[in-house]
């Protein structure tokens, strides 16, 4: 049985475990019953969320060895964009050099 | 006759620049499809820790109206609470950087350097023959070159930043395939994992807060309240059931990408995906309220 199937399982028994009818039942018998029904139930709930946590795990490991590779293409990325905004700076710049090269020229008898 | 060939050419140029232009539309379409797909995952991550904290809490008081709870029994629900809100806090880090990459996607994607290094070029030529006017009496740069240099500069930056994308996803290609699966994988464990929390969320609180008061010999202190509290209860597992297709647009996504690269995919495709996204971010917004 996967981890996957083995989760589902639980959950449908905690399901009717945790069920209204099953409630009121319990609610009718002995002290003693009602706590082993309700050490069963936490014993499963507890199952239940190991196996999540699990699983979550599993997913975050695997996602964890591609963030490497992820970072270097934001590195990329960003270093393409300032490379972008270098060239509209320098045409910039220069544009602006020239107008002053041009004032001052223009003020030489 | 020279002229005239330089011209037709550059204009020829022009005009495959800008037919080819419309694919930096395509990628920055795709690249806000995966930053809204992120910004919905980490709502739904959100979502998820707080209705599993709640779950536990519903058990823990459906368990103490039979039997006294103690101490270890709190602790061992409690205690893989305090595990899940570590593993979700991993999770979202890792959302955080794929928006930032799909976010860079997209800021280049609809860059405007094109359209300011047109304008600069413009002000560099005009203050160029300025200069020359003022020293020889005439401008240095002839006036058809001078109306080319900017439209002619746009083209050649869009172009880059167009081999700069391609490049970008061609590298990239296999580990934004595989972070697709992974999240696909990751978006149906939640949609299972949040139905079965949410179904045990409706069946403890129906009982604690409709079937017990109504049952009880006592009549219902607040009845408004009470209707209220039913309506929400029994309407709570309808937003989870929406969650159940949003693992196929991952999946759209993935072949989306790899259609991009290959010159395949469609603007109607993509913006067909934007609204699917979109939708899944409403999902996970109503969830986390």
């Amino acid at each position: 049985m996967s981890r996957e199937e083995l989760l589902s399982n639980l959950r449908s028994i905690e399901l009717r475990l945790r069920s209204a009818e099953v409630q009121a039942f319990f609610k009718t018998q002995s002290q003693e019953d009602r706590d082993q029904l309700v050490t069963f139930r936490n014993e499963i709930s507890q199952q239940i969320s190991q196996l999540a946590n699990a699983q979550f795990q599993h997913i975050a490991n695997q996602l964890n060895e591609l963030s490497d590779d992820l970072n270097a293409g934001i590195e990329n990325l960003q270093g393409e964009l300032d490379s972008l905004e270098n060239t509209v700076s320098i045409l910039n710049t220069i544009s602006n050099v020239l107008g002053l090269v041009g004032r001052v020229i223009a003020f030489i008898p | 006759m020279r002229r005239y060939v330089s011209i037709t050419l550059v204009l020829s140029l022009l005009v495959s620049f800008g037919t080819s232009c419309k694919s930096t539309k395509e990628f920055a379409n795709l690249a806000q499809a995966g930053t809204t797909y992120a910004t919905a995952m980490d709502r739904l991550l959100l979502a998820t820790q707080d209705i599993e904290i709640d779950t536990t809490s519903e058990r823990l008081l459906q368990d103490d109206a039979l039997s006294n709870q103690s101490l270890a029994k709190y602790q061992n629900l409690s205690k893989t609470n305090e595990e899940t809100i570590k593993l979700i806090a991993l999770l979202r880090k890792h959302v955080k950087l794929l928006s930032r990459y799909f976010g860079l996607l997209q800021e280049l994607a609809t860059s405007n350097a094109p359209d300011r290094a047109k304008q600069a070029i413009g002000g560099v030529v005009g203050n160029l023959n300025s200069v020359s006017n003022e020293i020889r009496g005439s401008s240095i740069v002839p006036s058809g070159i001078a109306a080319a240099a900017g439209p002619i500069t746009a083209a050649i930056i869009s172009g880059k930043i167009r081999g700069a994308l391609k490049d970008e996803l061609k590298a990239r290609r296999d580990t934004i395939q595989r972070e697709l699966l992974l999240q696909e994988e990751l978006l149906t464990f939640l949609s299972n994992h949040l139905n079965h929390d949410v179904a045990v969320i409706q069946e403890t609180r129906e009982q604690r807060l409709v079937i017990d008061p109504l049952t009880s010999t006592t009549p219902i202190a607040n009845p408004d309240a009470w209707i209220n509290n039913r309506r929400s209860i029994l309407t709570m597992s309808l937003t989870v059931q929406e969650l159940r297709t949003a693992s196929d647009n991952l999946k759209k996504l993935r072949e989306a990408f790899e259609d991009l690269l290959s010159g395949k995919l469609t603007l109607d495709r993509i913006n067909s995906l934007l609204a699917d996204f979109d939708s899944l971010l409403t999902i996970a917004e109503k969830l986390k309220s």
